[in-house]
């Protein structure tokens, strides 16, 4: 008891220094209830601490105890640090001009190694910490005051709430919470960013879509079984990802909004921007040259994050389906956000109050999904229901053209829908096994070129390419709605 | 009486019919200066006329005056010594300028029109280039479609020799004795042009004028916008003046190579040098290089354009408060580029920043680059060498201000762009009044060792518009000095870029019309799109010098 005590005290203590702590940063931090919508606070320690055979070293890869085996043996974090050292980095710092190397350069730190704050304070770390890349506290949380704790039976006495605000554990079961961990990273956070600059350098650009990179061939083998089976899981966390993904792009851009007059701050930030609206090359046949699109922007302006804003229209209709019991969440500032931003020179101040307001609509819908009442056991139905609307959103059957020509959106479009065949058993499912050859089409014909070296953009994209497969993909899901 | 002969009277009675229903000039600064470029005033009202936008009377010399067959009046005018009497047809069957107003209803132009959601054959916003402006000085807020000759297709003869009525008048009037000279003929640029007719044979001026559309011009109201790109304007390939004039069908003849006896007796020495200087604004006993000064001429007034649209987009913010930039203004294919692994442009470095900043059009600096380094270290013209020195001040520190907040720091491109501006003006004034050879054959060898050199380097030949404008550029010197080039040699730079601006045919054999850009248009954007700076390094050294 004494222990227990003693731990919630200094559970209360932490959770009064972070009220404190965020009441000085309210204005960076909008008031939120939701789980994991900043980075987990604390002392990080190195992975050897998780790594006893009796905890998560059993040595069993792809087993319960082997977690941290698992992780050493194939998981893509542990280069995230060493990757800094190889030719492409070296390039990149150079072309930024900076006079240290980049294995060594708080700004690439924060997201190829974990405790970077200590080596920004002065204190270097040792390497071989370092070195470890993106270890066990990296996504789970600084683990100093839980390391001692999260075995016992007091730590599942705790909320995930309170786990993460007084403890800094990140409650990755929860999807949500878990994938706004990622898009720290992976999208981009307040205070950790892939900007223009840097990717004009040679850094690959960010595009991150959760159940894309929870199969990606890179990440086959799992220090953890998921719970939930599919199709919920699948479907749950595409949507969930689209939301929480956007949220971090929204952050980010009210964090760059709100450094505007500090002199280093690029505005307008291009990373912003859809990248393929400029890079592609001015030869004959410009791809917003498309007769078999609507067109969805002025000629001329360059599409504001449409990578991660593809669903905000259908996003009510998408909830309705699979969070039955909630509320459809509204977005009605983020097309005013939009507007601005695709502005050539978008106001900042204006850009910082309209994040504001938008971090809280996606906020609100994020809760909800933190609830945990999704709808459960998923039938081919609603599975179909959820593809028509994502069909629906990309082809608009009134003018019988696409509704956007840009990469990005369609791509995200593709993802969806791969997600949603996969979601159901892919080939396997006599229902969705049409999908495969569209499915594939699209994907071929948004493929990047893989011969004469690295192309970072998809040069020979058309976007008339893939309209017969979205089409086709549209009377799929829709006759087959009717059909049953 | 005798002196009233038939075109005077004709030109009399169009005059009095252009009177009465002529329309007000605009008031800002017409371009076209021969002389004191710097501060030149409009021509007087009084002296130059009313607006005569049409070229209507001038096929009636410049197709088909027979003038053997006009006798005594063909006999006093001697005409055939100094014009071809077939520029009109020149232009109207071959010249794309007489198409341009039509064009604004073609394929693209309907295109445009789809996706701008307005009238770009009624908006003043094109037509300012696509058609003759009767008055260019007016804001081009209050231009209404009126203000436009749009009748005869495109850019007439008025456009650039000078819409006044009185010179279009005067030029033709007969002399007082059968076998004079022709009064008007004699008649020095700076009377010509305070009676309206532009100075075109000064390449300062050519310059000038040709880049207010080819460039902009925001005093009248021409700037080209990123939506009209968008919609479907062709980019508008660097401007490089030789190749540009070699690209049309010549209504006009050099004058070493011109067959017109008025012509040759500058180059043959039966006039004065300094009547040559005069007319021609160079020194052809001297074997200068006439190209030699039109490239440098229409690179200068090239970036001189460029800095007054950066100055004017400085000065005239967005209608929300935000500096007025438009991504017109910046280098098209630093940021329209495939990333591809390894790259020319990170190979080649950021001199101005960051990476992932929109710089300025980097083909702008190009040649005055050379030009103004050259002039710095080998000039024996004390004045052309103190300005080469001065480079420095002007376009860089622009190209700073345009990156020191993305899409440009308004206050430093404001005073930068004037510097540039003064920089570009003091070239402009010095080809024009220095009374001495600038590009003798020794420095024109020099400069064109420069520019290819510069087109070779890993710094220029990574923006292909650049690698353009200086290929060009050492195409037009090396012609004009006639240095042994290898056809087959030639041919094969030829695969690595266009070498015309305007590839052939000109003229359309079926419609006997010039051949619009469209069908052109796939051929020259693929070989931009799939410029190899390597190959092309590679076929311009093989020229050799």
């Amino acid at each position: 008891m004494g222990l227990r005590a003693a731990a919630l005290f200094a559970g209360l203590a932490a959770s009064v220094t972070l009220v404190a702590f965020a009441a000085q940063r309210d204005f960076d931090i909008p008031p939120s209830v939701l789980v994991g919508a900043r980075p987990a606070q604390g002392q990080f320690s190195p992975t050897v601490g998780c790594a006893a055979a009796s905890c998560h070293g059993s040595g069993q890869t792809a087993k319960p105890g082997g977690e941290h085996s698992t992780w050493v043996d194939s998981d893509p974090h542990t280069k995230a640090f060493q990757v800094l050292r190889n030719e492409d980095s070296l390039r990149i710092s150079k072309n930024l001009g900076r006079t240290v190397p980049a294995h060594e350069d708080a700004s690439c730190l924060k997201c190829h190694a974990v405790d970077e704050d200590r080596y920004f304070h002065g204190e270097k770390l040792d390497e071989r910490q370092l070195n470890e890349g993106v270890g066990c506290d990296g996504c789970h949380g600084p683990s100093a005051k839980w390391n001692n704790l999260h075995y016992t039976g007091y730590w599942k006495t705790l909320t995930d709430r309170q786990k993460f605000e007084e403890f800094g554990f990140v409650p990755t079961k929860d999807p949500v919470a878990r994938i706004l961990m990622c898009a720290q990273c992976h999208v981009g956070g307040r205070d950790r960013e892939v900007n223009h600059d840097l990717i004009a350098a040679g850094h690959p650009r960010l595009s991150f879509e959760y159940t894309r990179f929870h199969y990606s061939d890179e990440y086959r083998q799992k220090h953890w079984i998921e719970k939930t089976p599919n199709p919920d899981f699948e479907v749950r966390t595409w949507l969930i990802g689209q939301v929480a993904s956007l949220r971090a792009a929204v952050d980010l851009l009210a964090a760059r909004a709100d450094r505007v007059d500090d002199g280093k701050t690029p505005w307008p930030e291009f990373a912003e921007s859809s990248c393929y609206a400029c890079h592609q090359n001015l030869g004959a046949e410009l791809r917003s040259n498309t007769t078999n699109a609507l067109r969805p922007r002025k000629a001329g302006v360059l599409g504001w994050q449409l990578w991660y804003s593809s669903f905000a229209k259908v996003l009510p209709k998408l909830t309705a389906v699979l969070h039955p019991t909630g509320a459809a969440p509204a977005l009605g500032s983020l097309d005013a956000l939009r507007m601005e931003m695709e502005k050539p020179l978008p106001n900042p101040k204006t850009v910082a109050l309209l994040t504001r307001t938008t971090l809280a609509e996606l906020d609100a819908s994020l809760v909800l999904f933190q609830q945990g009442t999704f709808a459960a056991n998923l039938n081919g139905n609603q599975v179909r229901s959820v593809a028509a609307i994502v069909t629906e959103s990309v082809y608009d059957v009134g003018s019988g053209k696409l509704r956007d020509y840009d990469w990005d959106v369609l791509a995200q479009h593709g993802l969806a829908l791969t997600a949603l065949y996969h979601a159901t058993g892919g080939a396997a499912n006599p229902a969705v096994a049409a999908w495969k050859a569209p499915l594939t089409d699209v994907r071929t014909k948004l493929a990047f070129p893989t011969t004469g070296g690295r192309v970072d953009s998809p040069r020979d994209f058309k976007p008339d390419s893939v309209y017969a497969s979205f089409r086709t993909l549209y009377e799929l899901t829709h006759s087959d709605a009717k059909g049953r | 009486m005798a002196t009233l002969t038939r075109p005077n009277l004709i030109g009399l009675v169009l005059a009095c019919t252009l009177l009465a229903g002529g329309r007000v000039w605009g008031q800002a600064a017409v371009p076209h200066a021969p002389v004191g470029l710097a501060n030149q005033a409009p021509p007087n009202k009084d002296t130059v006329g009313d607006a005569r936008p049409s070229s209507a009377d001038c096929r009636r010399c410049h197709v088909a005056f027979n003038a053997a067959a006009l006798t005594p009046l063909g006999e006093s005018m001697k005409s055939n010594e100094f014009i071809l009497h077939n520029e009109s047809a020149t232009w109207a069957t071959g010249d794309v300028h007489a198409i341009a107003y039509a064009s604004l209803s073609g394929p693209l132009g309907k295109q445009m029109e789809e996706r701008l959601g307005y009238k770009v054959a009624e908006s003043a916003k094109c037509l300012t280039c696509h058609s003759v402006d009767k008055s260019p000085g007016k804001p081009l807020e209050e231009k209404k479609p009126g203000d436009f000759f749009t009748g005869e297709g495109g850019v007439n003869c008025s456009a650039c020799h000078g819409l006044g009525a009185r010179w279009q008048q005067d030029h033709t009037q007969e002399p007082a004795n059968v076998g004079d000279p022709l009064p008007w003929r004699e008649k020095d640029p700076q009377y010509k042009y305070d009676h309206g007719m532009a100075d075109l044979r000064n390449p300062a001026v050519k310059a000038r004028l040709c880049a207010s559309c080819h460039v902009g011009n925001p005093d009248e109201g021409k700037i080209i916008t990123h939506d009209m790109y968008a919609a479907g304007h062709p980019p508008i390939p660097p401007f490089e003046l030789a190749n540009y004039m070699e690209s049309e069908p010549k209504h006009w003849g050099y004058p070493t190579d011109s067959k017109l006896p008025y012509f040759k007796q500058f180059a043959s020495k039966a006039k004065s040098p300094s009547d040559t200087w005069k007319t021609f604004r160079y020194f052809p006993d001297e074997k200068e290089s006439y190209l030699a000064r039109h490239v440098a001429a229409g690179a200068v007034a090239a970036m001189e354009a460029e800095a007054a649209l950066l100055e004017h987009a400085a000065t005239h913010p967005q209608k929300d408060g935000s500096p007025g930039f438009d991504y017109a203004r910046f280098d098209c294919s630093s940021c329209h580029h495939d990333l591809k692994y390894p790259s020319a442009r990170q190979a080649r470095g950021y001199e101005d920043g960051p990476p992932g900043r929109a710089p300025l059009k980097y083909w702008n600096g190009a040649l005055p680059e050379v030009i103004a380094k050259h002039a710095a270290s080998a000039s024996d013209l004390p004045d052309l060498k103190t300005w080469g020195g001065s480079y420095a001040k002007g376009w860089p520190e622009l190209r700073k201000a345009a990156v020191a907040r993305q899409l440009g720091d308004p206050e430093k491109v404001k005073a930068a762009a004037a510097v540039t501006r003064k920089w570009c003006n003091d070239y402009l004034q010095l080809q024009t009044d220095t009374a001495a050879p600038i590009y003798t054959p020794a420095y024109s060898k020099g400069l064109l060792a420069a520019i290819t050199a510069a087109a070779t380097s890993e710094k220029w030949s990574a923006d292909t518009e650049s690698a353009l404008a200086l290929g060009w550029a050492a195409l037009a010197i090396r012609d004009d000095l006639k240095l042994p080039t290898d056809k087959g040699k030639l041919a094969n730079l030829g695969k690595t870029i266009p070498m015309l601006v305007r590839l052939p045919e000109y003229s359309s054999a079926e419609t006997k019309r010039p051949i619009p850009i469209e069908p052109k248009l796939k051929d020259r954007l693929t070989m931009f799109a799939r410029f190899d700076p390597k190959e092309f390094i590679a076929a311009l050294k093989a020229l050799g010098e």
